[in-house]
């Protein structure tokens, strides 16, 4: 009886920023984009992460910190009330803190393997959802020509306006507010992610005026933690490549294997519509 | 004067080809990058702030309307009502020029904060400087340094010792949001229309004309012209009767078109137009429901047979849908589209509801009728009983005589001592 | 034993002549984001038709409360109130409590000590040495 195919590959569509034109259809490795969700790993991740995010700056004196003499406040016995010894004592107010948090690491540990398997696990469950959209090298949010000419010409900050950099921002706001709200990425559909491999000036100043629409991150900054959040993720493809290829160490081996017939590593990226 | 092309192509189109064998249209066809406007449905302002209120945002008569608020106008539909109102105050205010400002408080009238904050008086007696403008954007007149008092050249000059009678200056706020500073045509206009078909007729119609396209393409042997980019205005006359071609599966496989596919195939090329006659304002009507389902009669059932296992096939068919209906078929489903009939699936697919209200209207409207049961959709706020009990028009009464603001904080915005007090201005 | 008449009034007791029910309110608050209101959502959409339709005596009023777990407050005639956080709940759990809270009046949970509540004297008379046969001593 012959087993049941299971895809090896899934397609992803390849659009055009912003216009959300899809370009062209490549082909991924299942075992990159279409794993099964484990919430657990995920878990694991997320945690992980936050952990190490952890300042731990919080700190307390004890009794031993506490400013002030040691000398005992009054006799041992003969008073009628209760012993004492020092003020720092942590029954008396002002007194120190008996086991009050210091400054500490606490950061945690997590196997690269199952690390890189949640991070693809967290692209999986995107991808299956329909909330990954992939667009093309080089994203970077074009402003319309004519403003540019009006910047040039000196229309914003010209003359005794001291305001000019609010009026630029109040555009480029409106602009990348319309170009979100045109393709259903801004803040009714849920805000959005844009993953890039390396900073935009004009897509990460824009978006950053308009926090409740979306956010622009380099690959870099990326968590799994992240890819979770908003309603949906839009990465540039060599950035999802990257993320792929640094994230991946569960499924290329160490040795060197030399049989050919055994399965190979996972394939993306190939083309199959141009 | 600049030869202005007929049809709309969406923002960003000349990057969206990489391939150079595209038949690519000549420099007057590529139109700056924001300086083209909206797609076929919208023509004027009115009717997209007209057409984006679709028929489920009003209020549904079976939920409760008390201890909730009351409905309040959401953002799309306030910026018409604001230009409207400020339209009509710029046209009294010539009328009207011993208009000494509100007599009324400041902050309990919302028409007297929308005077403030939207009246910039660009009188032109008052200075001659030349508007900024570039294309469909105007940024504000560049600043002037007016003379002092004493150097004024007119001798009956006297400078004012109170508000009254004065132009009044407003700040820039909200500069962009004005429609003459900011013209429709300098809108984004993407690939996909603004508003989403959700209607399963339309829908289909919208299938049948991509798989007529794509075949059309293909029997003529234009391979490479499916993956771009086509144009989307035809007249409703023309579309009706595409979708009126007899759209068979043969025994084979092989698609038979009703139809001659050179048209089709010449329908679908870039073009500019010469005659000058044909503007903006004569766009094609969309299909109607009503129509789509007439025609949808009069169709071949094997059409829903055709075969989109073919992945250039897929890919263009699955690519027009979304320029058209803006139905976007995700990743994941799309080797499980191998007929039409599935894609047909996929697409009038509704969504899952949002929220447990929308899903209580759906299926268990039972629930909604008890009598001892009342469901509100949104979230009862401390006001909420005030308002339902009829209290609230009371208070607001009382609230105008003390010249207290109704709604928030009026003019007294919160927080301004704490930002003083920690540096800031 | 003597034999006296009872000179009492009748007093009015809820269920002797007519019931009634001391909840005269629930509501219900959900959200639909947070993962603890799950079990609350299911419960409105499967089991609060049937309970409601139960009790038409209770006003039920179902009401979003967003970024905050799932709660059913009853309300009662003596004005006073009484929630129970049902985060995490399965939808029959959450039955379970609607109710207790529909069976609850709103006075607050006293310690009941003695294993008899009545508002009689004892059936069989408190001990008198005057009446009876007497002792034998």
């Amino acid at each position: 009886m012959p087993f049941p195919r299971i895809a090896t590959t899934v397609p992803v569509t390849v659009f055009n920023f912003p216009s959300f034109e899809p370009q062209r259809l490549e082909s991924w490795s299942s075992k990159h984009l279409n794993l099964p969700l484990r919430r657990d790993i995920l878990h694991l991740a997320v945690v992980y992460e936050g952990d190490n995010t952890r300042q731990g700056t919080a700190s307390s004196k004890t009794r031993h910190e506490v400013h002030g003499s040691h000398k005992k406040m009054q006799a041992q016995k003969g008073l009628g009330r209760a012993r004492v010894g020092t003020k720092q004592s942590p029954l008396r107010r002002g007194g120190g803190k008996s086991f009050g948090p210091k400054p500490r690491d606490f950061g945690t540990k997590i196997t690269r393997k199952a690390y890189d398997l949640a991070w693809r696990t967290a692209l999986s469950y995107r991808y299956r959802r329909g909330e990954l959209l992939v667009c093309q090298d080089g994203m970077e949010l074009p402003l319309p020509t004519d403003f540019e000419a009006l910047l040039q010409r000196g229309g914003l900050h010209g003359g005794l306006r001291e305001n000019g950099a609010e009026l630029e921002a109040g555009f480029r706001a409106k602009w990348v507010k319309q170009v979100l709200d045109a393709n259903d990425w801004g803040r009714k559909a849920g805000r959005s992610t844009f993953i890039t491999s390396s900073h935009r000036e004009n897509l990460f100043e824009a978006l950053d005026l308009v926090p409740n629409w979306g956010r622009a991150l380099d690959v870099g900054d990326v968590d799994v933690k992240d890819l979770l959040e908003t309603g949906r993720i839009v990465v540039e493809r060599d950035a999802l490549m990257h993320m792929i290829e640094s994230h991946q160490s569960d499924l290329t081996p160490n040795v060197f294997v030399t049989n050919a017939t055994l399965p190979s590593k996972a394939v993306s990226g190939g083309i199959i519509v141009e | 004067m600049r030869r202005i092309p007929r049809l709309r192509r969406p923002s960003g189109l000349t990057s969206s080809t990489t391939k150079l064998s595209r038949p690519t249209a000549g420099p007057s066809n590529i139109t700056p990058f924001s300086s083209s406007s909206q797609s076929q449905s919208q023509p004027t302002i009115a009717s997209r702030s007209a057409s984006r209120s679709t028929p489920s945002s009003s209020y549904p008569s079976n939920l409760s309307r008390f201890y909730s608020s009351q409905q309040t106008p959401t953002p799309e539909k306030a910026t018409p009502v604001k230009a409207t109102l400020v339209q009509e105050q710029q046209a009294q205010e010539p009328e009207n020029p011993e208009n000494p400002g509100n007599p009324e408080n400041p902050g309990t009238d919302l028409q007297f904060k929308a005077r403030i904050a939207d009246e910039i008086e660009e009188d032109r007696e008052w200075v001659d400087v030349e508007a900024v403008s570039e294309g469909p954007y105007t940024a504000p007149r560049p600043r002037v340094e007016a003379a002092r008092a004493d150097e004024v050249a007119d001798p009956d000059y006297a400078p004012a010792s109170s508000a009254a009678g004065l132009r009044t200056v407003g700040g820039l706020a909200g500069w962009w949001n004005r429609r003459d500073n900011w013209a429709a045509r300098g809108d984004f206009v993407g690939f996909r229309p603004r508003d989403k078909v959700v209607e399963s007729s339309l829908i289909e119609a919208a299938v049948r004309r991509a798989v007529i396209e794509v075949s059309a393409l293909r029997e003529i042997g234009r391979e490479d012209d499916l993956i771009g980019v086509w144009p989307t205005t035809v007249s409703n006359g023309d579309l009706q009767g595409l979708l009126a071609w007899d759209l068979k599966r043969a025994e084979d496989g092989a698609v038979v078109l009703g139809g001659d596919a050179a048209t089709v195939a010449e329908g679908l090329r870039w073009r500019d137009d010469e005659d000058g006659t044909d503007d903006y304002a004569a766009l094609p009507e969309a299909l109607t429901t009503d129509q789509a389902a007439a025609l949808s009669q009069t169709w071949d059932p094997s059409w829903k047979t055709i075969s989109l296992a073919d992945h250039r096939i897929r890919f263009a068919v699955t690519k027009r849908v979304f320029q058209l209906t803006g139905q976007l078929v995700p990743d994941h489903q799309l080797t499980s589209i191998t007929t039409v009939q599935t894609l047909l699936h996929v697409l009038k697919k509704p969504p899952k509801p949002a929220t447990l209200t929308q899903e209580l209207q759906k299926r268990h409207l039972d629930l909604l009728e008890l009598p001892n049961v009342t469901v509100v959709p949104k979230r009862v706020t401390r006001g909420d009983k005030e308002i339902a009990l009829g209290r609230f028009k009371l208070m607001q009464d009382e609230f105008k005589k003390r010249k207290i603001p109704a709604y928030g904080h009026g003019y007294a915005r919160k927080g301004k001592e704490i930002s003083r007090l920690r540096g800031g201005t | 034993m003597t034999i006296r008449a009872l000179e009492k009034v009748s007093v009015g007791q809820n269920g002797i002549g007519a019931f009634i029910l001391q909840c005269r309110k629930l509501d219900v608050h959900y959200c639909n984001q947070s993962g603890s209101s799950r079990g609350m959502n299911s419960f409105i959409k499967s089991q609060l038709s049937k309970f409601a339709s139960l009790n038409p005596q209770i006003e039920f009023a179902v009401s979003p409360r967003p970024r905050k777990h799932p709660v059913l407050i009853g309300h009662y005639i003596n004005g006073k109130h009484k929630s129970i956080c049902v985060k995490n709940m399965d939808s029959l759990q959450i039955l379970k409590k609607a109710e207790l809270l529909r069976d609850a009046s709103g006075d607050k949970i006293k310690r009941v000590n003695k294993p008899i509540t009545s508002i009689n004297e004892s059936v069989r008379g408190v001990w008198s040495p005057y009446h009876g046969n007497g002792m034998a001593v």
